[in-house]
């Protein structure tokens, strides 16, 4: 049996992207006092995912898709280049004609503590399987040295390059940082699946939506956007079946439940009532509700996007829709 | 920000469009169907199971898996990956946790035994799950089945199953 470090060495590894930099940032929060994680957004991270200490230690994450690169010399040089250019802007240098030269990073600024230096930095990715990567990164690091104004990192900063494993290590792995980072690992191989996932006959939700063009030719732009965002998201509904199906067969049985209750209580207000249209308006709510009480603690993240995904499918597969007054509906 | 649902309601209201909700054109997965159950289980006993005596019998575990995936196709490949790294514990648990995790809290395939050994067409015996060969039950859903050409993807994936290794110690060794 796997201990948890293992488990979780093994989780991180199968992160890429922001959920990776998403994982190792929580996990700095749980075990780091004072953990600072920079929000990239919309000014940009300025090279630092977050740093710690009072703005002496500094954290860089890097997870890149481990599968699109086909040989670890590519991976190797893909995880250099990034941690290279990250430490640049840290260090306040830019290559202007292939020539490193000194270039004001106006965001450390707004960072860092006034005043606080960097005397260490983690430099963490999710695959770290070749010591190939080490020789470049640190001889970097000491040219950049060399050649930065000091702004921001102290004259005897050290880096260290750390893997899934040497993060696993540094302190213990309870069930909750395993929960925590299992939950992350679903969320992005649902994401994954939906990029292949098909929808088998999106003939009859094309034709509803065809039939809303030519009641509304006004807003035809507005439809297309809409029918777009459905079909994302009925994907979406489609991977996180497939991937409960997969690993949580009790589950997809809660969801199977919650999809008979979803349509019967939309169902139900919408024949009901004299103006259905807006019963329809509160299909994604009420889908939202019924979903959030079974896997609201455990994936309330993706739940808007599987709420919509599932009023989607719904339309898709006639249980609801809509026709010309007097005329088939359009099923 | 609006809603998907809220975007549609407001491009219907004031047009002549005629909402309408058919909950009965909602159709349950096969996955909770007993009689689609019931198949893939006498699928694999057809297909895998072993004749002795007067029952055709299969190990439970295995008989777990194999209809597990049976209806989940897709994942042969990593019945396939688990098999190859069977030698190497470290390997071979990362390459399965995730399916043993699946095939082991179906909980809906104990409950389809429980009611096929209710009805007499199954036993459990000694680890293993044994269907008497005189038993018209299983047969009959099996045959009628096959004859209406129904499942091939569920009966080809059972048959290439059959050529993966699948050991005692993968299937116990949790």
């Amino acid at each position: 049996m796997a201990s948890n470090v293992e488990l979780y060495a093994s989780i991180l590894t199968s992160l890429t992207g922001n959920a990776f930099q998403a994982e190792v940032c929580a996990r700095f929060q749980s075990v780091v006092l004072g953990f600072q994680p920079i929000p990239a957004k919309p000014h940009g991270d300025a090279g630092l995912d977050g740093f710690s200490h009072g703005g002496r230690r500094g954290y860089c994450c890097y997870g890149p898709e481990l599968k699109g690169y086909r040989q670890n010399r590519s991976l190797e040089k893909a995880i250099v280049d990034k941690f290279k250019e990250d430490l640049q802007r840290i260090l306040e240098l830019k290559f202007q004609k292939k020539v490193l030269t000194r270039c004001l990073n106006t965001e450390m600024s707004t960072v860092l503590p006034s005043g606080q230096k960097l005397i260490h930095i983690d430099l963490i990715v999710n695959w770290f399987e070749s010591h190939r990567m080490l020789n470049p990164i640190h001889t970097a690091f000491a040219e950049y040295k060399v050649l930065s104004e000091m702004r921001y990192v102290d004259a005897d900063a050290t880096i260290s390059i750390l893997g899934p494993t040497e993060l696993a290590n540094r302190w213990s792995v309870d069930e909750m940082t395993l929960v925590r980072a299992q939950q992350k690992n679903f969320y992005q191989s649902v994401q994954e699946t939906a990029k292949s996932v098909v929808i088998e006959n999106p003939k009859t939700f094309d034709e509803k939506m065809d039939l809303l063009r030519a009641m509304r030719p006004d807003q035809l732009t507005a439809i297309s956007n809409l029918a777009e965002q459905y079909l994302t998201k009925w994907r979406m509904a489609l991977a996180f079946d497939i991937k409960l199906n997969e690993t949580m067969p009790g589950l997809h049985q809660a969801l199977e439940d919650s999809r008979s209750r979803i349509v019967t209580k939309i169902a139900a207000l919408m024949l009901a009532s004299s103006k259905p249209e807006a019963e329809l308006g509160k299909a994604q709510e009420i889908a939202q509700g019924i979903l959030s009480a079974e896997f609201g603690s455990l994936y309330g993240s993706m739940l808007d996007d599987i709420a919509a995904g599932e009023v989607a499918r719904l339309i898709g597969e006639c249980s609801i829709g809509w026709g010309r007054s007097g005329g088939t509906n359009a099923n | 920000m609006p809603t998907e649902s809220q975007t549609l309601s407001e491009l219907l209201d004031g047009t002549d469009a005629k909402p309408y909700a058919n909950p009965q054109r909602s159709a349950p997965s096969s996955l909770y169907d007993l009689q689609y159950r019931s198949f893939v289980i006498a699928a694999c006993l057809r297909i895998i199971g072993r004749p002795e005596g007067t029952f055709r019998k299969i190990a439970s575990n295995k008989l777990r898996l194999l209809q597990f995936v049976a209806m989940r196709p897709w994942l042969i490949g990593m019945v396939r990956n688990w098999s190859a790294t069977r030698k190497d514990p470290q390997q071979s648990l990362q390459s399965s946790q995730s399916l043993r995790r699946g095939f082991l809290s179906d909980g809906m395939h104990d409950r389809i035994i429980d009611y096929l050994v209710a009805a007499g067409h199954l036993y459990k015996k000694k680890g293993q799950i044994a269907e008497p060969l005189q038993d018209t039950g299983l047969t009959k859903i099996y045959e009628d089945a096959v004859k209406a050409g129904l499942f091939m993807t569920e009966r080809e994936t059972i048959a290439s199953l059959d050529e993966i290794v699948i050991t005692n110690d993968m299937l116990e060794g949790w």
